[in-house]
């Protein structure tokens, strides 16, 4: 595994040496969407508190490569025609794609330091709430940790689907902006209609959040952790049993390097 | 023996309609063997190319490679084989030509030291060198195609699937890709899978020649067979047609066909110069052609032969 994320880590030194100035951009054009938000959250909302909202924000971040990652991976791959070429080398595809997962969430981890540290110097955030304790600062990192993995998980499975429908790839920023929305972000949970909220409890960033609230208001969480812990097994679980069902399933329709 | 397919079926469906793609292949693979698997475009050379590579899954039969069935176990070949596929598919745009190398080389989890190491040696022997740090989007078709073939030899494979080689080339590419690959097959000892259209090529590179039709394997042969018969017809001469040449041709055992009142035709090898210099000084001759067989030619030709024997 060590060596096939060394590759990944390789091919993704030479795309950003490409397209570093296209890598720059988006950070600045990410900024300024952040930016944005949380002023206007700021000035709307304080339930939440601006210091969940920060974290919330810069956590959506990773959104943006754990929904779609697995997807664009494979639509590059199969663009490129170099899908069936990697899928015969040493590295069983799965820790092909995961290991650019890993590469990609790197990136992601350097993006969240960047733009956190332009948005804490822009907005200077109390952020004093979120470290009451060291107790408490571990397990909101905790949820964190299984808040992404509930992100990739979701991706994954997202972009599992994709090998057999080609469209569902499309649909990766509509769910961008629904977990942005709805999980409990911009918008308090207890402010959206009840069909939505039921609607975003199977969104991927909806128990984190919750949990991280609750955390720093002191309010009983295990509920709402448990939640979070099992919602991100079962999308792990069910997106790797999808994936290899689906590559099953498109090598014997013949589909598997379709573009 | 390194490779044994059995009773390999694989069908697709089209807009309703199931076509037979591979229907009940059978052959063998031996060790440091080149088989050329020849057909016309659509006889199925790629859709079996790909069930051994593990790309496709077959509806029936198995695939056995060292004995060990890949169908149910297909990690077993994994890293030990390579795949070309047809076309300029097969290699990262933007990457340089080092740096896809070395990706490739990884991914065989083959270590740093040795994969620079090799990944210099081959671009050296591809004549890449000059160039490897080059985006390969800026490459030719042939420096790709090249390149694409080092990225197959990277992980020092047992085994090597070519599939269409000269597809996406032109003229001048081909014929230089032609007499690399040429050498480079002969020189490795590796074993090689080679599905191409190109008669001259296989001939000249493969021990065995598998011909596919339709998705059947026709016939099994080896290209001594396939040389044999592209010298016996060599040459087409035609002469005027009268009883006497036609007796005369008949007493000396010359085989001819009567194409007109006016044109008897003669097919010779240059090799039968005997024949050429009876024929050259005893007759008429209205035209001397040389002939190039292509695939359906010598196929008829082999396919008759081997119905009569």
């Amino acid at each position: 595994m060590l060596k096939t994320i060394e590759a990944e880590a390789l091919k993704f030194y030479y795309d950003v040496k490409r397209y570093l100035f296209n890598y720059l951009v988006g950070i600045v054009s990410t900024t300024i969407f952040l930016s944005g938000i949380y002023y206007g959250l700021r000035l709307l909302y304080a339930r939440a508190g601006e210091e969940t909202a920060f974290v919330g924000l810069l956590l959506w971040l990773f959104s943006s490569s754990a929904i779609s990652g697995l997807t664009d991976i494979l639509a590059e791959e199969r663009y490129l025609g170099t899908l069936e070429r990697i899928s015969v080398t040493k590295s069983p595809f799965i820790s092909i794609v995961v290991s650019r997962l890993i590469v990609n969430f790197l990136f992601g981890l350097l993006q969240f330091v960047i733009i956190g540290s332009i948005l804490y110097l822009l907005f200077r955030p109390n952020l004093a709430p979120l470290f009451p304790s060291s107790r408490v600062f571990f397990m909101q990192l905790v949820v964190a940790v299984f808040l992404l993995l509930s992100l990739y998980g979701f991706g994954f499975f997202i972009g599992s689907l994709s090998l057999i429908f080609k469209r569902v790839g499309a649909f990766s920023n509509v769910l961008e902006y629904l977990i942005l929305f709805f999980s409990g972000i911009v918008i308090p949970w207890e402010k959206i209609p009840f069909f939505l909220q039921v609607f975003a409890n199977f969104l991927p960033m909806t128990w984190g959040i919750r949990t991280l609230i609750l955390i720093k208001m002191g309010e009983p969480f295990l509920f709402s952790f448990l939640n979070c812990v099992l919602y991100s097994l079962v999308v792990v679980l069910v997106g790797n049993i999808t994936f290899h069902c689906a590559v099953i399933f498109v090598k014997r329709k013949g589909e598997y390097a379709f573009f | 023996m390194i490779l044994e397919v059995i009773n390999l079926t694989k069908a697709f469906e089209s807009e309703g309609t199931k076509i037979l793609a591979n229907n009940n292949i059978s052959f063998k693979v031996y060790e440091g063997e080149i088989l050329g698997i020849l057909g016309a475009n659509g006889a199925g050379k790629t859709t079996l190319i790909k069930q051994i590579a593990t790309l496709l899954i077959p509806d029936s039969g198995d695939i056995l490679y060292r004995g060990t069935s890949i169908v149910k176990h297909p990690e077993v070949i994994r890293g030990r084989f390579s795949f070309l596929q047809e076309g300029m598919r097969n290699v990262y745009p933007y990457l340089t030509a080092e740096a896809n190398l070395l990706y490739f080389a990884y991914l065989n989890h083959i270590p740093a030291r040795v994969a620079k190491n090799k990944s210099e040696e081959l671009l050296k022997r591809m004549g890449l060198y000059e160039v490897k740090d080059n985006y390969v989007y800026t490459f030719s078709s042939g420096m790709n195609k090249k390149l694409a073939i080092a990225t197959c030899l990277i992980n020092d494979p047992e085994t090597v699937f070519l599939d269409e080689p000269f597809s996406g080339l032109d003229l001048i590419a081909s014929i230089e890709l032609m007499d690399f690959l040429r050498s480079l097959v002969m020189e490795s000892g590796k074993t090689f899978l080679i599905a191409d259209h190109r008669l001259d090529f296989i001939e000249k590179v493969a021990n065995r020649v598998l011909w596919i039709k339709d998705g059947n394997v026709v016939m099994e042969g080896s290209t001594v067979e396939m040389k044999t018969i592209r010298k016996e017809k060599e040459f087409i001469i035609y002469l005027q047609n009268s009883i006497e040449t036609q007796n005369a041709l008949k007493e000396k055992d010359v085989e001819f066909q009567v194409l007109s009142d006016e044109v008897l035709k003669v097919e010779v090898s240059l090799d039968r110069k005997d024949y050429l210099s009876i024929i050259i000084s005893n007759f008429d001759v209205l035209n001397i052609e040389k002939k190039e067989l292509d695939f359906e030619a010598i196929f008829k030709e082999l396919y008759s032969r081997a119905k009569n024997n």
